[in-house]
């Protein structure tokens, strides 16, 4: 009697090699949807802007963030650290309230791009004048900032969108850059 | 001779309609609104839950055809008076809304717009909770700020 064995399918060295080839076109689809949830949500602030002199200073504050431990990869958007440092405001223009100026009824000096507030459009939102805390004139906020919920928008906007993005991109080999 | 409002406007009022429904019967006291401004005027005493329609998102419901198949992502702060207070009434709103509840065409007749009138025309369900968490505005005193939450939830209409 003859046996003999034959090896069908792949040898383990080469399935290694295709799982590390489909892992780099996930990191590349991975990678692609994090750059784009970071330019939807610099979209959602820049919309939700209505004083004129925006210096776009939250938007640049927003970036994405690539981890690649191997076999551990992760994109993220956002650094909490990094927002609290450069744009301190981040939490309140998201979910609103009154600052704490406001809240404790204390007066700043300022004006709207040199100009003395106009007490006739107190509360009626229909400034569009940037504020400078210039030391011009006393000014006491009364009314709680506006949620604009860019974060909310955009984690909507990534489970309705990520499939598009991930497919599409992550055939794609390379590094995007910033 | 009423004329029904749009479709997003129906789906704001209709969730409206059901959390106060709900709110007043289980947890009197509780002002349900729908801006900002509402809740923070002095009249408005906590709890408070605004809820309001942030976003709708139009896709095609299938190649060739204009039908729109559309989403809205409703947003909605809760004011609490207490951090317990916060989470129970979180929890409330979350449980209630998992159900599904009626959606509703409204409309008025022209020039009243005191009196809205109903009519059933289907069921809104969520289809994604978007975010469930607490809000903290730091060590500001405003009493209003003080317990916050925050639920959104995308929502589909058939």
């Amino acid at each position: 009697m003859k046996v003999e064995i034959q090896r069908i399918g792949m040898t383990p060295e080469k399935f290694d090699q295709e799982i590390k080839m489909k892992f780099i076109t996930i990191k590349n689809g991975l990678e692609a949807l994090g750059k784009a949830t970071r330019d939807q949500m610099r979209f959602y602030l820049t919309d939700s802007i209505t004083r004129d002199g925006s210096t776009g200073n939250l938007g640049k504050s927003i970036n994405y963030y690539v981890e690649d431990f191997g076999e551990v990869f992760s994109v993220g958007v956002g650094s909490i650290p990094e927002l609290n440092r450069q744009a301190p405001y981040w939490y309140i223009i998201n979910y609103g309230g009154y600052t704490t100026i406001s809240a404790r009824g204390l007066t700043i000096y300022g004006s709207f791009n040199g100009n003395q507030p106009d007490s006739a459009l107190k509360g009626t939102g229909v400034g569009t004048q940037r504020f400078r805390e210039d030391g011009k004139f006393p000014m006491t906020p009364e009314f709680p900032i506006a949620a604009k919920n860019y974060i909310e928008k955009t984690t909507n906007w990534v489970s309705t969108v990520w499939k598009v993005h991930f497919f599409n991109f992550s055939g794609k080999t390379g590094v995007f850059t910033t | 001779m009423a004329t029904y409002f749009r479709e997003a406007r129906n789906v704001e009022l209709s969730l409206l309609y059901y959390l106060e429904t709900n709110l007043t019967a289980d947890w009197s006291g509780t002002s349900v609104v729908k801006t900002f401004k509402q809740v923070y005027a002095k009249d408005t005493a906590l709890p408070i839950v605004c809820a309001r329609l942030s976003d709708t998102t139009n896709s095609r419901l299938e190649v060739g055809a204009n039908t729109l198949d559309r989403r809205f992502l409703v947003i909605i702060d809760i004011f609490a008076k207490s951090d317990a207070m916060r989470l129970d009434i979180a929890d409330y709103i979350v449980d209630k809304l998992k159900d599904g509840w009626t959606y509703y065409l409204h409309s008025h007749v022209s020039g009243d717009n005191t009196q809205l009138d109903r009519a059933d025309d289907g069921r809104c369900t969520v289809e994604q909770f978007v975010s469930d968490s607490r809000i903290d505005t730091g060590e500001n005193f405003d009493v209003k700020d003080q317990y916050r939450h925050n639920v959104s939830v995308r929502i589909k209409v058939s």
